[in-house]
């Protein structure tokens, strides 16, 4: 045990190098894990970190076995070998990795505890962060990993014969076997990865996901674009080193040596490389999710400002905005009708006014075209709201005295979604001539407006009659029997518009005459998504109204998306939809959007008709849709994606101490030759830029591809048939942050480690014994 | 080049511990000198303050009047050592080893590698030009550091047990070339625990414990033979 104590002590930077990689990989794999459980994403994201925590601890492990070769020796020497080397070898790291371990769970709790707070917590207590079951074995797996990759890292020094640890001068030896297959595997991987998630393959259901090939994709295309950064600098070097090449500086002639012959110089920026490509994926899935989310809120929104309208209040809407904005300039009242099948897929949006209220809102989304489609539907035929405590028919008196037993049922709709009839029965005894004057109470009454929809005529189902005349209807002061606003309906009857007021006549009994609002009929004009395909009768297209009634619908255009209804369905002119229409269905949520400008007045106004609720902002919608479980997924791969860049700089900075020593050595061989230390930190920077610069190109190539085949595969956002499309175009502006993050940390990383090295390391330091 | 290497009290305190013990010598120039000495008695540190390479705790190492410690550490460009550890750079190939100390002293790229090759063949490694360091044997490497001391002409040569993984004959080469140097007007300081190259050596001091203890000046036994 003491051993192993002044093991510890010794070993320094190592000692802790390990402890902080195994608490980096137990945190990152606990939180990842309970934040899976908490918000339903999956829980394979751990692999991620698995594999670059193997990758960097195995290094890190030969590194510090190369250290311990004389006392490998010294054991050898007393005697032990086999299992038994091993087991006292290992007695050293199994000790640091329990201490990292426990450092791990601690810090795992404390950045799970911050993450639900920060993101999760709605204060309804379901977000518990404690730890769980779960959790606990992804911690044992993340230990069990580590173990693996120490075992791993450290049997080829553990195994070499007793002469090679006794060589102090630790001559270059060819790459083992399995590194090289180590090595080739990474990059062969990558490829079947990359293949796997372009056919959509794996699972990301339970433990099964831990393999799945687009959760895995980013690392192990990043370990294979930091492999290519070891051979592509290694190969740059030799390059450039050919005899009789003749370099421009003594600086850049001492960096691309180094480039060229030692492949530890690039191991730091490997798993850098490695990181910022998962680094990106996560910047460019979150960029893609954020931008899908910011279009979905936008299209569920309908405009910048949401009010919801009671239900069926829709004619109430559409007034109280013509009431409230008489010049169509900060409100527009709005209908989704969402449904399952295509053909019912509708919204309804008061067309005259989208440019106004709706503005650019749709910007950069799919529905941005509506607006210069707005003036191609047709408008006109307008809502003609009436209002009044009374109807009151005019009859022509000759015509009567021959049509006793008739009544006059006026139909209409209220601006809250009711339907309700006035029945006008004339005298039985009519005088021969002049007009008769029949009138009758509204109830309830029309005081904010109602829309008339339907007069019937009938003969109490007794007989028929023929030819009465109705020269006038009144709805209040509005008159009803304006020329051209009606048309007859019946099998065994007929009603025609005529100067002198409506004539009707009726066959058969027990039918009635229908005076329908040519409004309620006419054709409708929209917008439809591409590919939409509607029922179709004799080349026409059939679609529903507002409230459910089938009309004709012409296409006036196309957009990719529309509001509410999204990817399928179409959009119409509510003012021509809503003319003379029955109540909406009952399936419609019908809104009041408004300009993001809205003066305070109008607002006021519109809340002073009571017919709306709270209005909701854009930015609040958008959070509230942010911090839905469904949208975790993005928040699930940047915790990910943090632990893996904490691994990645545990690597660099373990990489930096394992060279340190040899960098003095060979930096006082150089100060001695007459090299200034001006020089040699020049060469260091040349030889940070040459990294940095490899690591830019290749984390912005690899993060592009992975981006490229796994996004849209990454389960971040519930994608529906209806909802936009999730972009599987990688965002640039997120690659290029992480491509020059990664960049900057390789560059600036390794300048900062070795740039103390030349002046710290003056030639005196090489008096001692030869090698 | 006629200066001399004068060391002038200097005294030496690492830690605490007294390396060296006050002393006063000279080396001349034209003169191969030997320091000698039982392992860890001061040699290599004598020969690192001599060069500059360390800063005398006390007393003064001059070169023609200059002090040689710079204050940094390095060496001044009239010195050049052949290290016990040879000092050479893994990183570099024998040939670039060589070429190295001409870069650093200004010479013509263009000509460097040359002049390399040549030093290397007055060591009969020629052929090993290309080889990285690591990869040759502990004499190839000692005779690669010795060529490189040698190629850049200094006025200054301090060579630390410069024979040490050498066969005789290979040892009496190098003997010879520092000899060579010494003619050639620089003044050549080797420390040795080898007698055949004390014999060899024009000057002779003895150091134990970090103190000077013997001055035998001219040595000479061999001088003929290996002065041919």
């Amino acid at each position: 045990m003491n051993q192993v104590v002044r093991g510890l002590l010794w070993r320094g930077v190592g000692a802790l190098m390990l402890i902080a990689l195994t608490a980096a990989v137990v945190a990152g794999c606990m939180v990842s894990v309970r934040y899976s459980e908490l918000t339903d994403t999956p829980i394979g994201s751990i692999g991620v970190l698995l594999v670059l925590g193997a990758v960097v601890t195995s290094v890190q492990a030969a590194a510090t076995a190369r250290e311990r070769r004389t006392e490998i020796a010294l054991a050898q020497i007393r005697g032990r070998h086999g299992v038994g080397l091993f087991v006292s070898f290992l007695a050293e790291p199994l000790v640091l990795i329990a201490v990292g371990a426990a450092v791990g769970v601690a810090v795992g709790k404390v950045v799970l505890a911050g993450a639900v707070r920060v993101w999760l917590d709605q204060g309804d207590g379901h977000a518990d962060a404690a730890i769980s079951k779960a959790a606990w074995i992804a911690a044992g797996a993340a230990v069990a990993c580590v173990v693996a990759s120490v075992v791993a890292g450290s049997w080829r020094v553990v195994r070499e014969p007793l002469i090679e640890q006794l060589d102090a001068s630790h001559r270059p030896t060819p790459a083992a076997a399995i590194v090289l297959l180590g090595q080739t595997g990474i990059v062969v991987a990558a490829a079947v990865a990359v293949y796997e998630s372009t056919q959509h393959a794996g699972t990301r259901a339970g433990w099964a996901a831990i393999a799945d090939p687009s959760l895995l994709t980013p690392v192990l295309l990043g370990l294979a674009a930091g492999q290519a950064a070891v051979w592509l600098v290694r190969g740059f070097g030799t390059a450039m080193t050919r005899p009789g090449r003749h370099d421009s500086g003594l600086a850049p002639f001492l960096a691309i040596r180094r480039l060229a012959r030692r492949s530890d110089t690039a191991f730091g920026a490997r798993v850098v490389i490695a990181a910022g490509v998962v680094a990106a994926v996560t910047a460019s899935a979150g960029a893609v999710a954020t931008a899908w989310q910011d279009e979905s809120t936008r299209i569920a929104m309908g405009g910048p400002i949401q009010y919801t309208v009671d239900s069926g209040a829709t004619l109430g809407a559409y007034e109280a905005t013509h009431q409230v904005d008489p010049d169509g300039r900060w409100l527009m009242a709005m209908v989704s009708a969402p449904d399952k099948s295509e053909t019912y897929r509708r919204a309804f949006a008061d067309m005259d006014r989208w440019d106004n209220v709706v503005g650019d809102f749709f910007a950069g989304t799919g529905a941005a075209s509506i607006g210069s489609k707005a003036s191609s539907l047709e408008t006109g035929a307008a809502v003609a709201p009436v209002d009044g405590d009374t109807v009151t028919a005019t009859f022509d008196a000759a015509s009567l005295a021959t049509n006793r037993r008739v009544e006059v049922s006026v139909y209409y709709a209220t601006p809250r979604g009711g339907v309700a009839t006035v029945i006008l029965r004339p005298p039985h005894n009519p005088p021969s001539t002049g007009d008769v004057e029949v009138s009758a109470k509204v109830r309830p009454a029309c005081a904010e407006g109602c829309v008339v929809n339907q007069i019937v005529i009938d003969g109490f189902h007794i007989r028929p009659f023929r030819d009465l005349v109705i020269s006038s209807i009144r709805f209040g002061d509005h008159s009803l029997l304006d020329e051209g606003r009606w048309r007859g309906e019946s099998r065994y009857g007929d009603a025609q518009q005529t100067a002198g007021g409506l004539r009707v006549s009726l066959t058969y009994y027990g039918d009635s005459v229908t005076v329908s609002a040519i409004a309620a009929q006419q054709s409708l004009s929209a917008l439809f998504t591409p590919g939409l395909s509607v029922n179709r009768d004799a080349h026409k297209t059939i679609g529903y109204s507002v409230d459910g009634s089938e009309r004709i619908v012409t296409q006036a255009g196309t957009a990719a998306i529309l509001p509410f209804v999204g990817r399928q369905g179409m959009l119409m002119d509510l003012s021509r939809a809503l003319a003379a229409s029955t109540p909406v269905v009952p399936t419609a949520t019908t809104y009041i959007v408004a300009r993001a400008d809205t003066p305070q007045s109008v607002l006021d106004g519109l809340d002073a008709s009571g017919l709306v609720g709270q209005p909701r902002g854009f930015a609040s919608a958008f959070d509230s849709a942010m911090a839905q479980p469904s949208a975790q997924g993005v928040r699930l791969y940047t915790l990910m994606s943090a632990f893996a860049a904490l691994i990645a700089l545990l690597g660099l900075a373990s990489s930096a101490a394992a060279q340190r020593r040899d960098r003095q050595q060979e930096a006082a061989s150089l100060r001695v030759t007459g090299v200034p230390t001006r020089t040699l930190t020049s060469a260091i920077r040349t030889e940070a830029l040459w990294l940095a610069s490899t690591a830019l190109v290749l984390v912005a190539v690899a993060g592009w591809t992975a981006s490229r085949v796994a996004i849209a595969n990454l389960d971040l956002v519930p994608v529906s048939t209806y909802s936009p499309v999730l972009t599987s175009t990688p965002d640039m502006t997120s690659i290029v942050g992480a491509a020059i993050g990664a960049a900057l940390v390789v560059g600036a990383g390794t300048f900062a480690a070795y740039r103390s090295v030349a002046r710290m390391s003056p030639p005196s330091i090489l008096r001692g014994d030869p090698p | 080049m006629t200066g001399s290497l004068v060391l002038d009290g200097i005294e030496l305190v690492i830690g605490g511990r007294q390396i060296l013990h006050p002393m006063s010598l000279e080396f001349r120039s034209g003169e191969v000198t030997a320091v000698s000495g039982p392992s860890g008695s001061g040699k290599t540190s004598m020969l690192s303050v001599a060069g500059g390479l360390l800063a005398p705790t006390a007393g003064t190492a001059t070169y023609d009047g200059r002090a040689t410690w710079g204050g940094d550490g390095d060496p001044p460009s009239e010195v050049a050592f052949v290290l016990q550890v040879y000092g050479l750079v893994p990183i570099l190939t024998a040939r670039e080893n060589v070429a190295i100390a001409l870069r650093a002293r200004g010479a013509d790229v263009a000509t460097v590698d040359e002049r390399a090759g040549a030093a290397l063949d007055r060591f009969h490694i020629g052929d090993l030009g290309e080889r990285q360091v690591e990869e040759l044997s502990g004499g190839q490497m000692q005779r690669v550091a010795c060529a490189r001391a040698f190629v850049a002409g200094a006025a200054v040569l301090l060579a630390d047990e410069p024979t040490s993984e050498l066969d005789e004959g290979n040892r009496e080469h190098v003997m010879a070339e520092l000899r060579i140097e010494a003619r050639r007007g620089a003044v050549v300081v080797v420390a040795t625990h080898d007698s055949a190259v004390v014999d060899a050596s024009d000057r002779h001091f003895v150091i134990d414990e970090g103190m000077l203890t013997d001055r035998i000046a001219p040595v000479g036994r061999h001088r003929s033979a290996l002065r041919g």
